[in-house]
């Protein structure tokens, strides 16, 4: 649900990413191979593309970890968001210790995974 | 007998619409290139070497260029024929090498699968195989241990080795023609030697015909059989190499043979063109050069000199044969006197 608001974000960066990768040098390799226009954006104009979303991607997700209280609150949805802002209503410390912890753990687990994909996206990152 | 006639140029117009105003890239530019046989270009930084080539293989954007004129390869109109013919064309009768390795390979794909999906193009053979004739082109071009080397990324290979890998990748179908957009000016001097070496051996053992840009005159002489100058989009001057060399006949052709060093010439200095080359966009009237021209004279800022062959040696200036050969045997003993 949340994320809907950051697709059409990720689209037109997407967009912006793939126009400008198309006119990189390796592409006009891609297509003096001979290869059909469907393989050269999608393959490998379309990877290029895609590490600056994943690098967004990952800073985003706290974003919406923090948009979620406001969501579940106005909208009275069950989840993490909710759970926290009654915690502090209630004045209940160790829930709200509870929580803050989990979406830290949350948010770093997150990076984590991407900083992983992107060494696995662009094989210069190397992990070590 | 006559060589197979590969590829035709006929009266070649590439003109882009910039909001500066059209920029003509090229200009009525025509050559031909039999089998066997190599064909150098050369030419300063944006007088239109490029642009030609790319444009041969339509590897310019259509929708922003304005090109006329005709590229026949093999009898067919490389910019008239279907997207599905022409990707039959690329990369398996007609291949090129560009000019910066660093920036041609795809930084995210091992540059073994890179080359395989060059042949996986145009055919449909097994993984397997497709990687055998990999690692055996990757020997072919000098490579070492090109069976570990396959699965390296581009930025594990030197310059001169993406070139190699680059040139691997033009050959996975033994194209009739290859275009190498100056393929030396990013390396150092002895790969660069290194790599005509294995172009000119290639050239030779897969009978191709060569279209070499450079604007290095010390690689044509090396290895091209025919020469053409550009100049502002233009050809200004098309010969055999002994014959631009012995009898340059173009005012700028000589400018580009005086500004070479040379070994026993040693202490004097060189003589460059003066001024810089002319804007595409506002090219000078008449003759394009004559702004820089030493020779020029009434005709040269009214009318464009017309290409015209003088003995299998056509070029375009307004100067008569008779004063040519005199002022080009006058500045050789000029460069002589200084020298001695």
């Amino acid at each position: 649900m949340l994320s809907l608001t950051f697709a059409a974000f990720y689209a037109r960066m997407v967009r912006g990413n793939l126009l400008e990768t198309l006119g990189e040098d390796y592409i006009r390799t891609a297509r003096a191979k001979g290869l059909s226009e469907r393989k050269v954006i999608g393959k490998h104009a379309l990877r290029s593309s895609l590490t600056p979303v994943v690098t967004i991607f990952g800073l985003d997700f706290s974003l919406l970890l923090g948009g979620a209280i406001l969501t579940e609150t106005v909208f009275n949805l069950p989840g993490i968001g909710q759970l926290v802002v009654s915690a502090v209503n209630r004045n209940d410390i160790p829930v709200v210790l509870a929580t803050t912890v989990v979406a830290a753990l949350f948010v770093t687990t997150i990076s984590l995974v991407v900083d992983i994909f992107y060494s696995y996206l662009d094989p210069r990152v190397r992990l070590s | 007998m006559a060589a197979e006639r590969l590829l035709e140029v006929k009266d070649l117009k590439v003109h882009f619409n910039t909001p500066d105003g059209i920029v003509r890239a090229v200009d009525g530019v025509s050559f031909t290139l039999d089998r066997g046989e190599t064909l150098g270009i050369v030419g300063e930084s944006g007088s239109g070497k490029s642009v030609t080539c790319l444009t041969t293989l339509r590897l310019i954007n259509l929708d922003t260029a304005d090109v006329s004129g005709q590229v026949l390869f093999k009898g067919r109109d490389l910019l008239k024929v279907s997207k599905e013919e022409l990707r039959h064309v690329r990369g398996k009768e007609l291949s090129m090498i560009f000019q910066d390795p660093f920036a041609c390979l795809h930084p995210y794909y091992r540059v073994g699968d890179q080359i395989m999906e060059a042949i996986h193009a145009h055919d449909g053979c097994g993984k397997n195989e497709a990687k055998k004739r990999v690692i055996e082109l990757l020997g072919s071009v000098g490579i070492p241990r090109p069976d570990q080397r396959f699965a390296d990324y581009p930025h594990q290979f030197s310059g001169g080795m993406r070139q190699r890998a680059m040139i691997a990748m033009a050959l996975v179908h033994n194209p009739d023609v290859l275009i190498a957009d100056e393929p030396t000016t990013a390396l150092d001097v002895t790969v660069q030697a290194q790599i005509l070496d294995l172009i000119e051996r290639l050239k030779q053992d897969f009978n191709v015909g060569v279209i070499l840009i450079t604007h290095d005159l010390g690689v044509i002489a090396d290895v091209a059989q025919k020469v053409m100058v550009m100049y502002a989009g233009r050809a200004i001057e098309l010969a055999s190499r002994d014959d631009m060399f012995a009898q340059p006949l173009h005012p700028y052709t000589w400018g580009l043979l005086e500004s070479i060093p040379h070994v026993d010439q040693k202490g004097t200095r060189l003589i460059p063109i003066q001024g810089s080359p002319p804007s595409l966009i506002r090219v000078p009237p008449g003759c394009p050069f004559h702004p820089r021209c030493p020779h020029r004279f009434e005709p040269c800022d009214k009318d464009v000199p017309e290409l015209v062959d003088r003995g299998g040696h056509p070029e375009a200036c307004h100067l008569s044969i008779e004063d040519k050969r005199r002022l080009w045997s006058e500045r050789e003993q000029l460069r002589k006197k200084v020298a001695s």
